[in-house]
């Protein structure tokens, strides 16, 4: 009985990985902490290695730890290469990350991004259909930056004289789905706009119907795309029109439309709603974030009791002077990030304070930039 | 309840006694589990733990027994103390109290250590080294993963 203390003291003493390939969990706890980059690098480690990260297990428990420290990706200027940087919020250091040129694209049909979710991103790109100059069509692919992964959706039905318009809606928890929501014309009458949903569950375009209506060019976006994912919903601007319409659906295809926030009493009526008005998930919250020439306001969709209506956040002094567009906003954290022509700045909600970077000389264009978290998803 | 119910006695592989306050030894849901089951006196036997590495660990419980439930600036110092906690321990320490914390189900310790891992391993060859790990690999083997381009996974 001594002895086989004195042995177990021993081995206990001599602590090597071997011990902790045997706690397994612990082993898969230490690898699903590394980055990505280098997850992918040790694949060669050893062969208990190799089948450990080979799994959706694994690659689930990397996405619950990654969640815990997101950055930011960004597109600084769209060109023939799509040149993607990650940033940490608050900072205006640039990471690479990728440089995309998907070889079945036509050069002069530019790529932008416009969603990031669970590690992957989502870019479209024009699409000619051939021998057909009434028909339009993009090309969509999913892709993740860090595994370099690149997978091209299957075509969905041209539409007639109008340029098509998608979101992505994707699951949060342990469903780690996603689903392409296109806005296309099906061609028997004009102005008549259906939806088709693709599923990676099922691989296929399955169309749902007609819609509420659609999503609009908005900001410098140069497509009607777009949208952000906010609680099991995508938002699109439809109409900043008076009242306003923002489109929703969720991820069942259920269509609603909501007003935008109505200026009224305290607020001047040239204060109103304006072209520079973007939709940014903000901790969780549907949010609107609308450019003033002296101010930007910030409205967050909020439930009270069982209704949800606009509650005004906060006013904030506009920084930007009147000839530097703001392209792109986003936000992570308590971090709201704008992007102009010329540079970035992050505002901290909590400290109420503007963080601004270095004029860039090289004027960035269409501008995206959004939260992201690395993945091994495929 | 008395002072000695508030107590109890954490006993080593190599025999060394601790004695320590409930509440500390409790974030612990294998001993949580021993005391609820009372199939235990107030005396605990850890057969997998030496000495050396339980007072580390009771060391991390007392910290964190202390704070949990402050306000955010605590939060703050215990995020500090946890990287101060971490830095200086070498390999075969980590590696003990990762097991510690894995047989004693310390939930927080855990991702602490195996993060601590982590960040000590960046290249390939500290893995190698750092975790004194023999790559099984034949090199054709090695060559034909290098060139597997797609992350596919075996469902």
């Amino acid at each position: 009985m001594a002895e086989t203390k004195a042995q177990r003291l021993r081995s206990v003493r001599a602590a090597t990985l071997a011990d902790v390939e045997g706690a397994d969990t612990a082993f898969i706890n230490i690898l699903s902490r590394l980055p990505v980059k280098s997850i992918l690098s040790f694949r060669t480690v050893s062969k208990h290695w190799y089948d450990s990260i080979r799994n959706k297990f694994f690659a689930k428990q990397q996405l619950t730890i990654s969640r815990d420290k997101p950055c930011f990706i960004a597109c600084p200027r769209v060109g023939t290469m799509m040149k993607l940087y990650s940033m940490e919020p608050g900072s205006f250091r640039k990471r690479h990350l990728i440089t995309l040129d998907p070889d079945d694209r036509n050069d002069q049909d530019i790529m932008y991004m416009v969603s990031s979710f669970n590690g992957l991103i989502c870019c479209i790109n024009d699409n000619d259909v051939s021998g057909n100059d009434d028909f339009y069509d993009l090309q969509i692919r999913i892709i993740n930056p860090c595994t370099r992964e690149i997978f091209l959706l299957p075509q969905g039905t041209p539409s007639f004289r109008f340029e098509p318009a998608i979101g992505v809606a994707y699951g949060t928890g342990n469903n780690l789905d996603y689903k392409v929501f296109r806005f296309f014309c099906p061609g028997d009458k004009e102005r008549f706009f259906e939806c088709e949903v693709y599923h990676s569950g099922t691989g296929v375009w399955k169309n749902i119907g007609s819609v509420p209506c659609i999503p609009m060019y908005s900001h410098f976006s140069p497509f009607r795309s777009s949208h952000v994912f906010v609680g099991g919903k995508i938002y699109w601007l439809s109409s900043l029109d008076e009242p306003g319409e923002i489109l929703s659906v969720d991820f069942e295809g259920i269509f609603s439309v909501i007003q935008l926030p109505i200026y009224q009493g305290d607020h001047k009526e040239e204060d109103g709603i304006t072209e520079g008005s973007y939709l940014i998930n903000y901790q969780g919250d549907l949010s609107i974030v609308i450019l003033h020439p002296e101010d930007i306001d910030i409205w967050i969709w909020e439930k009270n009791c069982e209704n949800y209506s606009w509650e005004h956040k906060c006013r904030v002094k506009s920084p930007f002077s009147d000839d530097d567009l703001v392209l792109s906003i986003s936000s992570l954290k308590n971090h709201i990030s704008y992007v102009t022509e010329r540079k970035w700045c992050y505002y901290n909600m909590d400290t109420r304070r503007w963080k601004k970077g270095k004029t860039d000389y090289a004027r960035f264009m269409k501008t995206s930039m959004f939260p992201f978290t690395e993945s091994l998803l495929p | 309840m008395s002072k000695s119910e508030k107590k109890i006695v954490l006993k080593s592989l190599d025999n060394e006694a601790f004695e320590v306050e409930k509440a500390v030894a409790l974030q612990s849901q294998t001993i949580w589990v021993m005391c609820e089951d009372k199939c235990v006196g107030n005396e605990i036997p850890l057969e997998n733990v030496t000495g050396q590495i339980l007072a580390k660990v009771i060391d991390y419980c007392k910290k964190h027994a202390v704070v949990d439930g402050d306000g955010d600036e605590s939060s703050e110092e215990l995020k500090n103390w946890d990287t101060e906690f971490t830095k200086n321990m070498d390999q075969s320490t980590l590696f003990n109290m990762i097991l510690a914390a894995n047989y004693l189900n310390i939930k927080s310790l855990l991702n602490l250590t195996c993060q601590a891992v982590a960040d000590k391993t960046k290249t390939i060859d500290e893995f190698h080294t750092f975790l004194n790990i023999e790559n099984n690999f034949t090199p054709e083997e090695e060559a034909q993963i290098c060139q597997e381009n797609l992350w596919a996974f075996d469902d």
